[in-house]
């Protein structure tokens, strides 16, 4: 018998389950196009109902619809979202070969699609949130992630979605300019780091400095990445004009160098602020202490400070980290590379597959970079002492 | 011999002088307790023994030798040092704390196992449950323990305390002065405490130097403090309600026992304060005790007339 005073619905599930709802009635599920730019032909799911496949996904919806508004217990919601999300990817890989009947031919997920998706990773994600992992066993759920998508991708259900053939189209520039992109992420990010903290002990150190030092990185923060990437055309382009020796690094006014240096200019707020901040929240008592049992400078900031901002210095990079992953793709414009150039590739085409081809693995990029570094910051915060 | 000598030592920041001309022996094996309100230069003076403060006139020995005549690490590694809060760094276990200034100097890790491991058991804290604890899995008295064992790890002549029970509440912090007491006793060695706090000081203190603004008004035992006080600032500071009970809370019946044994059903421990003598007549109400030491021979007896005796002002 059920216990209506116990019954309670949430309304976060309430909303999940309409949006749900409504898109699967009032949205597009798949387009089918003629050729890779034409307009095409929308297909709502109700008119799918003719693929065994709309069937599956349909019956997985309502199994997940009905847990979420009637049970409370994370297991059961975490199960029925995950089932529904696999089998939406495996549906519209199924539902894409069944229209793809020409090489030509190009079958895009819709609104319907994006929306489920969106629903069905929120709900998932919630109930992670709710089960309060450890950070290290969030790493373990994130790598269960990545390996059953990379097989439901290496399987080739998806193969035949638009997406899938422009990937095949450019298989080896793919890869390419996913190293590139990895390398100026991360290029920068060491780069802002090994300027950004000396810098920040520096600033922490002289507080007349840090005033004018955060100031003038926040006002640099501001500029448009786009008209930063200008602005360094011209200063580097006379830098390899000048000198030989810069040019034989790689310096010129376009391509990678200066997005490297524009990212790094974005990227020194964030480590900057970040480590003035988590020195300042170093007990006075303990830099005391530390000080008068004979520490001297350096072990004072190499065994005292440094540790004990590292936390904080740590939610810093996760911020250039996450935003680094999003800029690099402007960098595209200038010719830096990166999966940018899918994306400017794209909309020069009209072609809507190729800018996801480059936007996609730019928001998986992101989310896996954001979880890895929370769950690191995560495990190295000491609990502050008690008085 | 004087451990620690602070001859005409003032300390200025611009014309505002924090410390002025201020000059102190203290003796080897003793505590003395610096007693002032907030803003009175007790903690610049102690800060200044380990050079965490700059002198700008005047010099300080210790153990015979100029503090300037050694690099600041150095001479702050030769002594303990115990702040307010005990700033025990939060990222590291008790023994690492524990083993801070012995593996600065160096100690070889059996000798800094060995070290913390005696420790620990001096303060009533047992390795094998405390060593591997971090600070915030302990409560605010054994913070303080570890605190004061950190100091005292690398066995120095020396221990320097701002304020170090300042942040305890009253029950724990009357443990831990007797507790202090006690390991002082067993390793005598030299402890200079600051405190705002005129019973702590009288609790603790051999000898007690009061500042105000900047300079010493009185340092003497608590006694003199009590009886003599060289300033009216100095009467303010111990209270004028219950002098006499402050006075012989300071004497022990053994050095004022009179070596004669009496007819009396009451016999108390050599170690107890002449009030504590006098709370226990009155409560049994008896006109006399016996004194007997912690062997349980009997040193001889005090009457109710002599402690009133002692109690009165000189």
């Amino acid at each position: 018998m059920i216990r209506w005073s116990s019954f309670r619905l949430d309304r976060v599930s309430l909303l999940l389950v309409l949006i749900a709802g409504l898109s699967v009635v009032y949205a597009a599920f798949v387009t089918i196009k003629p050729n890779r730019i034409a307009k095409g032909e929308s297909k709502y799911l109700v008119e799918l109902l003719d693929q065994p496949s709309t069937w599956v996904l349909l019956g997985c919806l309502v199994v997940w619809a009905v847990v979420h508004l009637l049970s409370t217990r994370v297991r059961w919601r975490l199960l029925s979202a995950n089932v529904a999300l696999w089998v939406l990817l495996i549906s519209i890989g199924v539902i894409a070969t069944t229209f793809a009947t020409k090489p030509i031919v190009r079958v895009t997920p819709s609104s319907a699609f994006w929306l489920l998706f969106g629903v069905l990773s929120l709900s998932i994600t919630d109930s992670w949130v709710r089960l309060k992992l450890k950070p290290w066993y969030r790493l373990v759920v994130l790598g269960f992630y990545l390996l059953v998508g990379g097989g439901v991708l290496w399987s080739g259900v998806l193969d035949d979605l638009a997406i899938m053939r422009e990937f095949y189209a450019r298989e080896a520039k793919f890869w390419q300019e996913a190293l590139r992109h990895l390398q100026l992420t991360l290029g920068a990010l060491s780069v802002a780091l090994l300027i950004g903290l000396p810098l920040g002990v520096w600033s922490f150190q002289v507080p007349a400095l840090r005033q004018i030092v955060l100031q003038t990185l926040s006002l640099v923060q501001t500029i448009p990445s786009i008209a930063l990437f200008g602005l360094l055309m011209a200063p580097l382009g006379w830098l390899a004009a000048q000198s030989t020796g810069a040019q034989a690094l790689g310096i010129s006014g376009i391509g990678a160098a200066p997005a490297l240096v524009a990212l790094v200019i974005y990227n020194l707020l964030p480590i900057v602020a970040n480590t003035v901040i988590g020195l300042e929240g170093v007990a006075p008592a303990v830099r005391d202490a530390a000080k008068g049992m004979g520490l001297t400078r350096a072990q004072r900031l190499w065994q005292v400070d440094i540790p004990l901002a590292f936390p904080v210095i740590l939610t810093g990079v996760r911020i250039v980290l996450v935003q680094g992953i999003g800029l690099v793709t402007v960098a595209a414009l200038i010719g830096g590379g990166g999966f940018g150039t899918f994306v400017f590739q794209g909309l020069g085409q009209t072609s809507t597959d190729l800018v996801l081809l480059g936007a996609l693995p730019i928001v998986g990029l992101a989310w896996v970079a954001a979880v890895i570094l929370d769950a690191l910051a995560e495990s190295l915060t000491v609990t502050e002492q008690a008085a | 011999m004087s451990m620690i000598s602070i001859r005409q030592v003032s300390k200025c920041y611009g014309t505002f002088a924090a410390v002025d001309d201020v000059s102190m022996e203290i003796e080897q094996g003793t505590i003395t307790a610096l007693v002032g309100t907030s803003g009175s230069g007790k903690s610049t003076v102690l800060r200044m023994i380990n050079r965490l403060t700059d002198i700008s006139t005047g010099t300080i020995e210790v153990n015979g030798r100029d503090i300037m005549s050694q690099s600041p690490t150095a001479l702050r590694r030769s002594m303990g040092y115990v702040i307010q809060g005990n700033g025990l760094f939060p990222h590291r276990t008790v023994a690492q704390n524990i083993a801070t200034v012995p593996q600065l100097l160096q100690w070889s890790t059996q000798a800094i196992t060995q070290r913390v491991n005696e420790l620990l058991e001096l303060f009533n804290l047992d390795p094998a449950v405390y060593a591997h604890k971090l600070p915030h899995q302990l409560s605010g008295g054994q913070q303080q323990r570890v605190g004061v064992a950190r100091a005292l790890a690398a066995k120095p002549q020396v221990l320097l305390m701002d304020e170090p029970f300042g942040a305890l509440d009253p029950v724990i912090r009357h443990k831990a002065q007797v507790d202090l007491l006690a390991v002082q006793q067993q390793c005598g060695i030299t402890i200079m405490l600051v405190t705002h706090d005129m019973e702590e000081a009288f609790a603790l203190g051999h000898k007690i130097a009061v500042m105000h603004a900047g300079k010493v008004l009185q340092y003497g035992t608590p006694e003199d403090i009590l009886v003599r006080p060289a300033h009216p600032f100095c009467t303010q500071l111990t209270g004028t309600t219950e002098r006499s009970l402050k006075l012989l809370a300071l004497i022990k019946a053994q050095d004022y026992v009179t070596p004669q044994t009496l007819n009396t059903p009451l016999t108390l421990p050599a170690e107890a304060t002449l009030r504590e003598v006098l709370a226990e007549l009155t409560w049994q109400g008896q006109p006399a005790a016996n004194i007997a030491n912690s062997a349980g021979q009997v040193l001889g007896s005090l009457t109710l007339q002599q402690i009133l005796r002692a109690g009165q002002a000189r």
